[in-house]
């Protein structure tokens, strides 16, 4: 073992052991921030990672890419030829942008979208895939023009990413379950699909559930949020960020 | 039901822990492919099999369907000896009420749960912890792949790294401890919707921490 690796590990431990005494999510992110800064990120992201093809696009739980690359991705389409995404759906392994193969000549979209990237400067990222029970799957991803990506970098970033993104979690949670909205993930999924404007029986077509189930959760989730119709429902789980548009 | 076997009732489990065996060479090399474990005719085990392993066995209708082991940590062990890697920061955690838990497997027709499991994993960690309680350890050293431990976290393991994510066989793991309390018992159990105890010990009169003195 290296000094140079313990240097890394005694660091990571350091940066868990504060991230374990923050009261609230928002610390935990900022905190995870000034972290990758650290190792020479300039931009971070905590997103979940939809699997293909349910039209969805990811909800970000924390979006710190610049504006003008979000919005440029969004206009674009982007997220389902995105090659890096697309490896992070079929992995549990952290990887860096570069190993992700892209055949140019197959796959004319995915590297329009890597050369896009490159065009807004960004050029070297490393993403940890998250996996939680019952939850979509997600992934804290971070980019930057000369970030630190040796071996015992990225198994700090690694272990850091994944304590950050856990202690966020569990603190949301608390928070949801003390204001007593602790909505369940079909009730959000559903509430999800209100909001783009979907009626009960759509929603039992798309998620193949019974529409007496979707109307069941879209109940049982206006009850916990306090709403007296699903409009209102929808409203005030957008204003506790419990689901996004 | 999880059956404890020890040195002193394994004679009333012979055929079970050849089937143990099995299981463990099903999951670790053939599905898995961990080098450096050896196929002994189909069976496998290791140094870490002997008079101090106390084995745990779900068995169903007659038939072993997954189980763990543990082993004191007084004596060469697992993380000790082959992935002190994995304890790199912190160190190797060894004391008579610090007990080694590994080589957890499920028989492949019952994981059906997706990613992270099924039923029989719940009975798997909540006999494992209601054990480690029962005899008094103190805390579990284990190591996991590390993408599980956001939901280990999440069931309500006070998860207490010992070093950064390792590479081995392919895979990125994280040893660890986990203190043991009725907290994290009470915890795991509702997680998993256990109502309640589930060891099944027959014939067994010698405590743990005699097996690590």
């Amino acid at each position: 073992m290296s000094a140079q690796a313990l240097d890394y590990g005694q660091y990571a431990f350091d940066v868990v052991d504060r991230i374990e005494k923050l009261a609230t999510p928002v610390e935990v992110i900022d905190c995870l921030g000034d972290t990758l800064r650290m190792f020479g990120f300039t931009s971070f992201l905590i997103t979940d990672v939809p699997e293909l093809p349910s039209g969805k696009q990811p909800n970000f739980m924390l979006n710190g890419w610049p504006a003008d690359w979000t919005e440029h991705y969004n206009r674009e389409n982007y997220y389902k030829d995105d090659p890096i995404a697309a490896w992070g759906r079929r992995t549990v392994h952290p990887y860096e942008w570069s190993e992700v193969q892209v055949d140019a000549d197959r796959q004319p979209r995915a590297m329009e979208v890597v050369n896009a990237g490159r065009e807004f400067k960004r050029k070297f990222g490393f993403v940890v895939p998250i996996y939680l029970p019952d939850s979509p799957m997600a992934a804290v991803t971070m980019c930057g023009e000369q970030p630190d990506l040796n071996p015992g970098a990225k198994r700090a970033i690694h272990f850091i990413s994944l304590y950050a993104h856990s202690k966020a979690a569990s603190l949301m949670k608390q928070k949801n379950a003390d204001q007593g909205n602790n909505l369940t993930e079909g009730e959000r999924e559903v509430l999800s699909w209100t909001a783009a404007g979907k009626s009960a029986w759509e929603i039992s077509v798309i998620l193949d559930i019974a529409e007496a189930t979707v109307v069941w959760r879209l109940k049982q989730a206006a009850a916990k949020l306090n709403a007296v119709n699903k409009l209102q429902a929808v409203v005030n789980a957008i204003r506790t960020k419990q689901i996004s548009l | 039901m999880l059956h404890v076997v020890t040195r002193e009732n394994r004679h009333l489990y012979e055929r079970e822990m050849l089937d143990q065996h099995r299981l463990r060479h099903q999951v670790y090399i053939q599905e898995r492919k961990w080098t450096g474990l050896q196929d002994r005719g189909g069976l496998e085990y290791d140094q870490f099999d002997d008079d101090a392993t106390i084995y745990f066995l779900k068995i169903d209708g007659g038939q072993v369907i997954g189980g763990h082991r543990m082993y004191p940590t007084t004596k060469p062990h697992l993380m000790s000896d082959v992935w002190p890697q994995l304890a790199n920061v912190m160190g190797v955690p060894t004391g008579p009420d610090i007990f080694e838990w590994t080589r957890l497997y499920i028989k492949r027709e019952r994981r059906d749960g997706g990613r992270f499991g099924s039923a029989v994993l719940g009975e798997l960690f909540c006999g494992g912890l209601e054990y480690a309680l029962q005899e008094g350890i103190q805390e579990l050293s284990l190591q996991f792949e590390a993408y599980w431990f956001p939901r280990l976290q999440q069931q309500g393991w006070k998860i207490k790294p010992l070093g950064l994510p390792t590479l081995l066989n392919g895979d990125w793991w994280i040893g660890a401890t986990i203190p043991i309390s009725e907290e994290v018992v009470r915890a795991t159990r509702s997680f998993y919707s256990i109502s309640g105890p589930l060891l099944v010990r027959r014939s067994i009169t010698q405590p743990a921490i005699q097996i690590a003195a």
